[in-house]
C-alpha cells in the first residue's frame, strides 16, 4: 500500500559543502540517502515529494561535520499481510515463484500455489501450468498475489505470497 | 486382610452376602470348575454341600461343625437377626471349648487384649470378636479365592489400594481365580442354604429368609450406596478404613529380586495347603508391590507368624524383620499411577540388561500387559560360536538374567543384525513372517532387533537422543511420528513457558478439541485462552498440554527444537502438524512440527550454537580443502566445498578460515577479482549467472547469487570462468556515499590552496573524486609508489604512506593522523588534531582501514599545494603518491606552469572549463557568456546522477578552444581522457588513458607512470563514472553556475517573462524586448511592446532580460528555480530577491545570481 507520509532524516554533511550551495547539497543528499531506501516502519521510500523544512545544522564537536535535521514528505510503499498486489514474476523454480512487487521481492511457495497448477520444468522458460486450461505462470508475467506474510530486514522487505485464493493469479 | 467390615457393619454384611448373590447368577457356569478346584481340597467339608439330603438339621449340625473348625461363619450375617444372635452364642460357646489349634488361641488372645483396651459395651465387643474371628478362620480354610477377595477388599479398607489391580497380569490372574473361587464358595453355600431351607416345610420361613436375604442384598450390593446413604463424605469413609492399632501389621520381607510375585503365590499355596492342618499360617495377606523390587509385604499380627510363613521359602529372608509403622502402611500400599504414556514412535532408553542405556524406538506399547515392544540395535556377539553354546546366547538376550553381572559383563557392540556374519558361527536364522529369528530375537529386514521389554525396564522420560544415535536409526528427529517424548512435567513446563499472551493456540485434546483461541494469560500450568467462537465469550482455562500452538501461513517463526533449532523463517505451508518454513538465511524449506515453532520477530543470525561459524563463512574441511557454510544446524554444518559438492560435517571437524580481504584472483580477462566484486559467470555449470564474490580461495571463487535457490544462493566457480561486471560494482550506494562523506576532499579547499584560486578547487575536487572511486583498488597506489622508491632511493614503507593511523601508545596515544612518510621502523604522522607532524615508532600505530583510500588522496592537500601550481595539484591528485611524495616532480618540471594546468584539470571528468586560469580569477566564471556547455539543468533537483554527467562532455571542447597552449597531441589525449571515464567502457583502453601523460612528462618519474598502465590503473578511472555525479566539486565551485543556462537551452522560458531578442538575429526585432505570451514547442509567441505586436520566434533566439532593482523577477535557474519575487537590490552579480513564497526561508529574502533571474511582468 502506498502512503504519503511525513518523515524525518538527518543529513550528515561534510564541512566542505559549507557555502552558497549548502542547502542544495542537503537536498541532494537527502534524495540520495532516502529515496529507494527501506525504512522498517514505513517501507520503501518511493519518492520525496516535498521538503518541509531543513532544520538548524548542528556542528558535531570535534569533527566539524554538521547534522541537519530534515523534515520531508515522501511517498512510501509498505506491503501488508493479506494485501493483494500485482507482481511481476522474476523466477520460477520447483520450490516456488519469485516475483517483484516494485522493490519488494516476494516468494510464493509451491505450497501456496493452487494444487492444480503444476511445475513444468521442461517448458522454456520453466513455468507453472494449469492442467485443464492454459493458464501459465512464467517469468515476466504479471500476476496477482496475496501477501501472506512479510519480514523486515535491515535493508529490505521480504514477503511470502500466496495464490490460494479467489481471483488471484490473473 | 481379614478385618473387612470390622469397623463397618455394612461392609461386613456385604462381604458375607456378596458371594451368595453372585452365586445365584453364575452358579451354573462355574459349577464344574468349582467342583474340581474346591471339592477335592476339603473332602471333609463336603458334608454341608453334599449332605443336602440330610435336611436342615444336618445342615445346622454341619454348620456348627464348620464353625468349630473355623470354616464358615459368613452365613451368620446373612441369617435373620434371631439366627445371628443364636449363632453368636454358639460362637462364644465354641470359643470356650478347648481347641487344638494353638494359633487360634493366640489369635483369640490378641483379640481379647484388644478388647480389654476397648470399650465396655458387651454387644459391640462380642460382635467385633465374632466378626474378627470369622474371617480369620475363614482364611484358614478358604482357598486362594478368598485370599484374593480379601486383597481386593483391602482396597476399600486401606485407602489407596484400588489400584492394586493394576499391578500386573498376575493380579489379573488372581482376580480370575478369585472369581472362580467366589463362585465355588457360593455354589457350595447356596446349595447348602437352599437345601437346608427347602428341607423345611415352613414356607413362611423360607419367604422371610428370601426377603431378608435378597431384599437386603439389593441394597447392599452396590457398595457405593453405603456411603451415599449415610451421607458421609468420601474422605471420611476412607479415613475409617485406614489401619489403626488393631489392624494387623505389615512386615516387609526381603525377597529375591524378580521372584516377588512367584513367592507371593507360593505363600498362598502354602497357606491353602496348611490351612486345615495344625500349623496353619497365621498371616493375613501377602502383598507384592509393583516396582518395589526385592520386597514382599506380609500382613500379620506378629513377626512370628511372618517367620513361620516364610520359613522354608528360600527366596525370602526373614532376618531383621521390621514392621511398617501404622502411618507408613497407606504409603506403602499406595499405588503410583504411571502418568506418562509411551507413544508409538517415541524414543526410550532401556534401563537394564544388556541393552542398558541403549536407545530404542517404540513400535508398540501394551499398557495392559505392561510391556512395550521396541526396535533397537542388537548387541550380538559375533565372536562366540553358536550351536552348542546357544543357551548362553539366549541368556544374553534376556536382560533380566544378566542383571547380576552386568557390570562385569562386557557387552558386545551395538550393530545391526548381520545374517551373513552369524551363519559361519553356526547360528541358525529362521524366517518368521517379515522377521528373521535368531536365538530368540526377532530382527527386521534392516537388522534391528524387535524386542518386548516390561514397562519397568525402560525409561521414557526426558529422552533426548543424540544425533549420532539417531543417525544409527537412520531417522531424522523431525519425522512426524518420531518426536522425542518429553515427560509430562517437563513438557508442561516448557509449554507453559513457551506460551505467551497473544499466541494463537488450538485445543489439542478434550471436548473442545480444535477450538482456536488466543492466549490471554498464563498462570503456571494454567493457560487462559479466549476462544474464537461465537458461542464462547468467556476465557477458558486449559492445561498447557491440552493446547498446541497454531500457526498460519506467513507467520515468521523460530524453530525451538529439532534439527533446525534456532533457525528462523516464514511459514509457507502447513501440512497437518507440520509446517513448512522457508528459512530466512538459506531460502530453503524446512519441515518442522508446529509444536517446535514459536512466533518471533527477529531473524536468525545464522550463527551456530558455539558462535563460531556463520552462514557463508569459509571453513577448512581439511588442510587443503575449504568450503563455504551454506547452512548451520544444531550440531552440523552444511558446507559447499570446492568441488561444488555439499558436505554435511559436524561442527567439531572443521575450523574457521581467516577472512582474507586481500585475496585476489584474475578473471578470464585478467581483471583482478576481489571479495565483494560483482562478477558474471561466462562458462561452466553456472554460466550466465551473476553474483557477488564472497570468498576467494586460490582460483576457486565462492559466489553468492540472489536468484539462485539452491545452497542458499551460493555456488563455486573457477576464476577463469568469470568476468568482472564492469559497472556493477560502482553502482552500489556506499561508494557514492563515500563520495559525499569522505574527508579526503576536505583537504582541497584547505587554506593552502589560496593561491590556486577557485578554479583549481574544482580540478582538485574532481580529480580527487576520481581517485576516491579508484581507491578500492589498491593497485593505483602501490604500483605507482614503488618506482618512486627506487628513484628516490629511500627505503620507505610505501604501503603505509598516506594511510590514516591512530597512535596507540605513548604521549600521543589516541591521536589520529595521516602517515606522511614511513621507514622500516618509524613513520611521520601529520596529526589531524594538532598542526604538527611527529615521528612515531611503527609499532605504536594502528592503521585505520576504512579510510585508507581516502586518506591517500587527502595527501594532495599537503602544503605542497600552496607552492605548486594549480596544475600540479590537479595532476598530482590523479596520482596522489606522485604528487605528494615527490616534491621534486613538482619543482622539477617546468611543464607544469599555470598555462598548462587546465589540461590536467580538464582531463578529469569534471568539465570545469572555467577552471582554467583565465577564468580562474573567479569573476569571469560568473559571466554568463562564459558558459559554453549546455548544462542547463545542473541545478535541477534531479537526483539521478547521470543527467548531471552528460552535459559535461561538451565542456571539453570549450576548453580546448580556449586554451591556446594546448598542443594537438594533448588535445587528442584529452579527448580520450575525457571520454573514457564517461563512456562506461571503463576498462576498454586503460593504456591509452595514461600514455598521453607519460609523453607529457619528461620527469624522471615518467617511467614510473607506465606501471599504472596495468590493470590496477583502471580503477583510477573506471569508478569515476559514478563518482563524478556526487562529487561536490561542481557544486562547490562557483563556476558551474556559469554554464548553467545557455541560450540554446529551452527550459527557462515561461510565459510572462520579459525577453530580449538576441543580437545575431538580423531581424529588426534584434535588441528589442518583449513578453512571452505563449510557448508552443520550440516556438514562442512574444508580445513586443515597442511595436505592439506579437511575434513568433524560435526559443533559442531570445534571452532573458536581466532585471533591475524593484523589478519583478522570475527565477529561471538555481535553487529557487520557478519562484517569483521582487528584486530588492543588486549586489555585484547577485540580486537580493524577496521571494513571494518559499517555505524553507524565514524571511523569504535570498541572494540569487543575476543570471538566474529574469525580469517578468
Amino acid at each position: 500500500m502506498f502512503f504519503h507520509v511525513s518523515l524525518e532524516h538527518e543529513i550528515l554533511l561534510h564541512p566542505r559543502y559549507f557555502g552558497p550551495q549548502l542547502l542544495k547539497t542537503v537536498r541532494h543528499m537527502l534524495f540520495n540517502e532516502v529515496e529507494g531506501k527501506c525504512i522498517g516502519k514505513y517501507g520503501y521510500v518511493i519518492a520525496v515529494t516535498s521538503l518541509d523544512s531543513i532544520g538548524v545544522g548542528m556542528i558535531q564537536p570535534g569533527r566539524g561535520y554538521v547534522t541537519f535535521p530534515v523534515k520531508y514528505r515522501a511517498i512510501v510503499f509498505r506491503p501488508f499481510k493479506h494485501e493483494v498486489v500485482e507482481a511481476i514474476v522474476t523466477q520460477v523454480t520447483k520450490v516456488g515463484i519469485f516475483c517483484k512487487i516494485g522493490p519488494l521481492t516476494c516468494f510464493i511457495s509451491r505450497h501456496s500455489i493452487p494444487r492444480d497448477m503444476e511445475f513444468d520444468p521442461n517448458a522454456n522458460p520453466p513455468c507453472y501450468k494449469k492442467k485443464d486450461d492454459d493458464t501459465v505462470i512464467q517469468p515476466d508475467d504479471g500476476i496477482r498475489v496475496k501477501i501472506a506474510g512479510n519480514r523486515v530486514d535491515a535493508q529490505e522487505f521480504f514477503a511470502v505470497g500466496t495464490l490460494m485464493d479467489d481471483y488471484l493469479v490473473s | 486382610m481379614c478385618k473387612e467390615g470390622v469397623f463397618n457393619g455394612k461392609l461386613t454384611s456385604t462381604f458375607s452376602e456378596t458371594p451368595d448373590y453372585i452365586a445365584l447368577e453364575i452358579l451354573q457356569d462355574r459349577f464344574l470348575l468349582i467342583d474340581d478346584l474346591f471339592m477335592p481340597k476339603n473332602p471333609a467339608k463336603r458334608l454341608g454341600c453334599v449332605a443336602a439330603q440330610d435336611g436342615e438339621d444336618a445342615i445346622k449340625r454341619h454348620r456348627i461343625d464348620e464353625r468349630e473348625e473355623g470354616e464358615e461363619d459368613d452365613d451368620s450375617n446373612g441369617e435373620t437377626p434371631v439366627a445371628e444372635v443364636s449363632k453368636r452364642k454358639r460362637t462364644e460357646n465354641n470359643d470356650d471349648e478347648p481347641t487344638n489349634e494353638t494359633e487360634e488361641e493366640d489369635e483369640e488372645d490378641d483379640d481379647d487384649e484388644d478388647d480389654e483396651d476397648e470399650e465396655e459395651d458387651e454387644d459391640e465387643e462380642e460382635e467385633e470378636r465374632n466378626v474378627q474371628k470369622g474371617p480369620k478362620r475363614k482364611r484358614k480354610k478358604i482357598s486362594g479365592k478368598q485370599f484374593i477377595i480379601s486383597e481386593a477388599d483391602v482396597d476399600k479398607e486401606e485407602e489407596d489400594e484400588e489400584d492394586l489391580a493394576e499391578e500386573g497380569f498376575e493380579d489379573l490372574f488372581l482376580h480370575e481365580q478369585n472369581e472362580i473361587d467366589d463362585s465355588a464358595r457360593d455354589l457350595y453355600r447356596t446349595t447348602r442354604t437352599t437345601t437346608s431351607l427347602f428341607g423345611t416345610d415352613d414356607v413362611e420361613k423360607i419367604e422371610k429368609y428370601i426377603t431378608d436375604k435378597y431384599g437386603n442384598k439389593n441394597r447392599i450390593r452396590d457398595d457405593d450406596d453405603i456411603d451415599e446413604d449415610e451421607n458421609v463424605p468420601d474422605e471420611i469413609t476412607q479415613q475409617s478404613l485406614l489401619p489403626d492399632v488393631k489392624s494387623p501389621n505389615l512386615w516387609p520381607v526381603k525377597c529375591r529380586i524378580g521372584e516377588e510375585k512367584l513367592t507371593a503365590l507360593l505363600l498362598m499355596r502354602k497357606f491353602l495347603a496348611l490351612e486345615s492342618s495344625d500349623n496353619a499360617l497365621q498371616i493375613k495377606s501377602v502383598v507384592v508391590k509393583e516396582g518395589d523390587r526385592g520386597y514382599v509385604y506380609v500382613e500379620a499380627f506378629k513377626s512370628n507368624h511372618v517367620k513361620q510363613a516364610c520359613d522354608d521359602i528360600k527366596s525370602l529372608h526373614t532376618t531383621n524383620l521390621q514392621m511398617v509403622p501404622i502411618r507408613g502402611m497407606p504409603d506403602i500400599l499406595r499405588v503410583l499411577k504411571i502418568s506418562y504414556g509411551i507413544k508409538v514412535g517415541s524414543w526410550i532408553r532401556i534401563k537394564r540388561g544388556m541393552y542398558r542405556d541403549d536407545l530404542a524406538k517404540v513400535k508398540e506399547c501394551d499398557m495392559a500387559q505392561n510391556n512395550v515392544t521396541v526396535k533397537l540395535i542388537p548387541r550380538i556377539d559375533y565372536t562366540k560360536k553358536r550351536g552348542l553354546l546357544k543357551e548362553t546366547g539366549d541368556e544374553r538376550t534376556n536382560p533380566n538374567m544378566k542383571k547380576k553381572n552386568r557390570f562385569s559383563f562386557k557387552r558386545s557392540a551395538a550393530k545391526l543384525f548381520d545374517e551373513d556374519a552369524v551363519k559361519p558361527l553356526g547360528g541358525e536364522v529362521k524366517r518368521f513372517g517379515e522377521y528373521r529369528v535368531f536365538e530368540g530375537g526377532k530382527y527386521n529386514e534392516k537388522g534391528f532387533l524387535i524386542k518386548t521389554f516390561p514397562l519397568l525396564a525402560v525409561q521414557a522420560d526426558g529422552i533426548t537422543p543424540t544425533i549420532s544415535e539417531l543417525e544409527k536409526f537412520e531417522e531424522s528427529i523431525d519425522g512426524p511420528d518420531s518426536n522425542v517424548i518429553v515427560s509430562k512435567n517437563k513438557s508442561s513446563m516448557s509449554d507453559s513457558q513457551s506460551f505467551a499472551p497473544g499466541d494463537a493456540v488450538e485445543v489439542s485434546e478434550g471436548e473442545l478439541i480444535n477450538l482456536q483461541g488466543t492466549v490471554i494469560g498464563v498462570d503456571g500450568d494454567q493457560i487462559r485462552i479466549l476462544p474464537k467462537h461465537e458461542a464462547l465469550k468467556d476465557e477458558i482455562p486449559f492445561k498447557a498440554n491440552e493446547l498446541r500452538k497454531y500457526f498460519s501461513v506467513g507467520n515468521h517463526v523460530k524453530v525451538l527444537r529439532g534439527r533446525f533449532e534456532g533457525d528462523t523463517g516464514m511459514i509457507v505451508g502447513i501440512e497437518g502438524l507440520k509446517a513448512i518454513v522457508l528459512s530466512d538465511g538459506t531460502k530453503d524449506e524446512m519441515p518442522v512440527r508446529c509444536s517446535d515453532l514459536q512466533i518471533c520477530k527477529e531473524t536468525s543470525s545464522g550463527v551456530d550454537s558455539t558462535g563460531q561459524f556463520q552462514l557463508r563463512d569459509l571453513v577448512n574441511l581439511s588442510p587443503d580443502k575449504v568450503g563455504i557454510v551454506i547452512r548451520v544446524e544444531k550440531e552440523r554444518l552444511h558446507v559447499l566445498n570446492m568441488d561444488a559438492k555439499v558436505q554435511i560435517v559436524p561442527i567439531q571437524s572443521v575450523t574457521k578460515r581467516r577472512f582474507n580481504k586481500n585475496a585476489m584472483a584474475l578473471d578470464s580477462l585478467n581483471n583482478n577479482l576481489n571479495v565483494g566484486d560483482i562478477v558474471n559467470v561466462i562458462d561452466g555449470p553456472n554460466a550466465n549467472r551473476q553474483g557477488q564474490i564472497k570468498h576467494i580461495f586460490r582460483h576457486f571463487i565462492f559466489i553468492f547469487c540472489r536468484t539462485l535457490t539452491e545452497n542458499g544462493g551460493l555456488f563455486v566457480c573457477k576464476a577463469k570462468n568469470l568476468s568482472l561486471a564492469g559497472g556493477a560494482k560502482v553502482s552500489t550506494f556506499p561508494i557514492m556515499a563515500s563520495g559525499y562523506m569522505s574527508p579526503r576532499i576536505a583537504s582541497s579547499p584547505s587554506p593552502h590552496n589560496g593561491s590556486a584560486g577557485t578554479s583549481v578547487h574544482g580540478a582538485i575536487g574532481s580529480t580527487h573524486s576520481t581517485n576516491g572511486g579508484g581507491s578500492s583498488g589498491l593497485g593505483n597506489r602501490t604500483p605507482a609508489g614503488k618506482p618512486f622508491n627506487s628513484t628516490v632511493n629511500v627505503r620507505r614503507d610505501t604501503q603505509l604512506i598516506g594511510k590514516t593511523v591512530r597512535i596507540k601508545q605513548g604521549p600521543y596515544k589516541g591521536y589520529v593522523g595521516i602517515v606522511k612518510d614511513a621507514t622500516e621502523s618509524t613513520c611521520k604522522i601529520e596529526l589531524h588534531a594538532k598542526c604538527q607532524t611527529i615521528t612515531v615508532d611503527k609499532n605504536r600505530i594502528i592503521v585505520l582501514a576504512p579510510d585508507s583510500g581516502d586518506a591517500s588522496s587527502s595527501q594532495t592537500a599537503t602544503p605542497l599545494h600552496g607552492s605548486q601550481t594549480p596544475g600540479y595539484n590537479a595532476f598530482g591528485a590523479q596520482t596522489p603518491l606522485y604528487g605528494s611524495r615527490t616534491p621534486m616532480v613538482g619543482s622539477g618540471t617546468p611543464h607544469y606552469d599555470g598555462s598548462r594546468t587546465p589540461h590536467y584539470g580538464n582531463m578529469t571528468p569534471r568539465h570545469e572549463g572555467s577552471m582554467t586560469p583565465a577564468g580562474g580569477g573567479g569573476a569571469s566564471a560568473w559571466d554568463p557568456s562564459y558558459g559554453a556547455t549546455p548544462r542547463v539543468d545542473y541545478d535541477d533537483d534531479e537526483p539521478s546522477p547521470y543527467q548531471n554527467l552528460n552535459p559535461t562532455t561538451p565542456s571539453y571542447s570549450h576548453i580546448d578552444s580556449n586554451i591556446p597552449s594546448t598542443s594537438a597531441a594533448s588535445a587528442s589525449s584529452l579527448n580520450q581522457n575525457t571520454f573514457s571515464p564517461y563512456s562506461q567502457h571503463t576498462t576498454a583502453s586503460p593504456g591509452i588513458d595514461y600514455q598521453p601523460y607519460s609523453s607529457h612528462i619528461p620527469t624522471p618519474g615518467s617511467d614510473s607512470y607506465r606501471a599504472p598502465d596495468q590493470s590496477p590503473a583502471n580503477y583510477v578511472y573506471s569508478p569515476s563514472v559514478n563518482m563524478t555525479p556526487v562529487t561536490p566539486s561542481a557544486q562547490y565551485t562557483p563556476m558551474p553556475t556559469g554554464v548553467d543556462y545557455d541560450s540554446s537551452s529551452n527550459d527557462w522560458h515561461t510565459e510572462g517573462l520579459v525577453v530580449r531578442f538576441k543580437d545575431q538575429s538580423d531581424d529588426i526585432m534584434a535588441g528589442s524586448t518583449g513578453v512571452i505570451q505563449s510557448i508552443n514547442g520550440n516556438i514562442c509567441t512574444i508580445h513586443v511592446e515597442k511595436f505592439d505586436k506579437k511575434v513568433a520566434i524560435q526559443l533559442d533566439r531570445i534571452e532573458p532580460v536581466v532585471p533591475k532593482p524593484n523589478d519583478k523577477v522570475y527565477v529561471i535557474g538555481g535553487d529557487y528555480k520557478g519562484a517569483s519575487g521582487d528584486l530588492l537590490s543588486v549586489d555585484y552579480q547577485d540580486g537580493v530577491v524577496k521571494l513571494h513564497e518559499n517555505s524553507s526561508l524565514d524571511d523569504n529574502i535570498t541572494m540569487i545570481n543575476l543570471r538566474y533571474l529574469s525580469k517578468c511582468v
